[in-house]
């Protein structure tokens, strides 16, 4: 557990400097240094006066289990969402009517929010769960169109692999 | 409605680009921000993958929107309900709301052209889809109570 800081929260009040055993809150970066910050100390959390400092994991529990009823009446809905948003960038993509554009553009836009709000319900909330791994492999797996970003997928899993205490093969 | 899936894992390219970009912000909040230009990367490339979806036209939207409203909402609030799933709930009522607000903004869309926003601004929620017409969005998100710094405006192109 290291902590961070929220730069829009911070009002530089430096409390957290004059606490922090290790010098880690003090940097030209506004960023708390992670390598410096003992883990779980949470010193500047609490001495922080605007609320900007708050500690972030380096593991999480499981996510909450979801039911394949729930997981699929979910889908539908975000599929359609999708569906929705993507007949939404056609329209902008194609129109030339400034006004039509900025309207398919907040269309899109409200509807991917919608169906990514749906897919974290369905057992998609953290990045480095056992689900979205489970997901990468099967893509890795499967995919074979040679712009399928292979690396990137890989170094996820491999990161994840770390995250969850797996032995990466 | 026949669901169209992507026979490996279950979901469409739209549903996997929107998957890995929710994924992507959420590494952003825990400030993993490598993983999340990785989940960035994927979320791009499911974006340029052309799925077999049928929805087109602001006619078709708002057609597909109501199918939502009448078709789907419904039996995945009583699944939920069911399985006591707060969490799926929550996001239907968000999800629910919002549509239909967009579907009353898609009415005014059909009936007044673009002359109903014209001398004023658009903003959706970044974090509900909540889409507001008007010249200053709402001291907090009406359905998801976030604080209006979340609301994004969305910029007229000429």
């Amino acid at each position: 557990m290291h902590a961070v800081r929220n730069i829009r929260l911070c009002t530089k009040d430096c409390l957290c400097l004059y606490v922090c055993p290790t010098g880690a809150t003090d940097t030209e970066t506004g960023q708390i240094d992670a390598e410096k910050c003992h883990s779980g100390c949470r010193l500047c959390v609490d001495a922080c006066p605007s609320h900007a400092i708050s500690l972030i994991m380096d593991e999480y529990p499981e996510q909450q289990p979801k039911t394949d009823g729930v997981k699929k009446a979910l889908g539908l809905l975000s599929e359609s969402k999708t569906e929705q948003e993507r007949a939404a960038v056609t329209l902008e993509r194609e129109s030339r009517d400034p006004l039509e554009k900025q309207w398919a553009r907040a269309l899109a836009l409200s509807n991917r929010i919608m169906a990514e709000d749906l897919l974290r319900e369905a057992g998609y909330m953290l990045p480095q769960s056992g689900e979205a791994l489970k997901l990468l492999e099967t893509l890795a797996a499967a995919e074979d169109s040679p712009d399928f970003p292979r690396d990137a997928v890989e170094k996820l899993i491999g990161m994840i692999r770390h995250d969850l205490g797996r032995v990466s093969e | 409605m026949e669901k169209v899936v992507n026979s490996f894992s279950g979901y469409t390219p739209g549903e996997l680009s929107a998957l890995f970009s929710n994924l992507s912000k959420g590494c952003e909040k825990q400030y993993r921000m490598e993983m999340a230009g990785l989940y960035g990367e994927l979320a791009s490339y499911y974006a340029g993958v052309p799925g077999e979806e049928s929805t087109t036209g602001f006619e078709g939207i708002s057609a597909r929107l109501q199918d939502d409203l009448d078709a789907l909402f419904p039996p995945a609030r009583e699944i939920s309900t069911e399985n006591s799933d707060r969490g799926a709930l929550r996001a239907l009522k968000w999800a629910d709301k919002v549509s239909r607000i967009v579907k009353s903004q898609l009415g005014r869309f059909a009936t007044k052209g673009s002359s109903f926003f014209r001398d004023t601004n658009i903003y959706v929620c970044e974090i509900c889809g909540f889409l507001f017409v008007g010249d200053e969005p709402p001291e907090v998100c009406p359905v998801c109570k976030v604080p209006r710094i979340k609301m994004m405006p969305i910029k007229r192109v000429a």
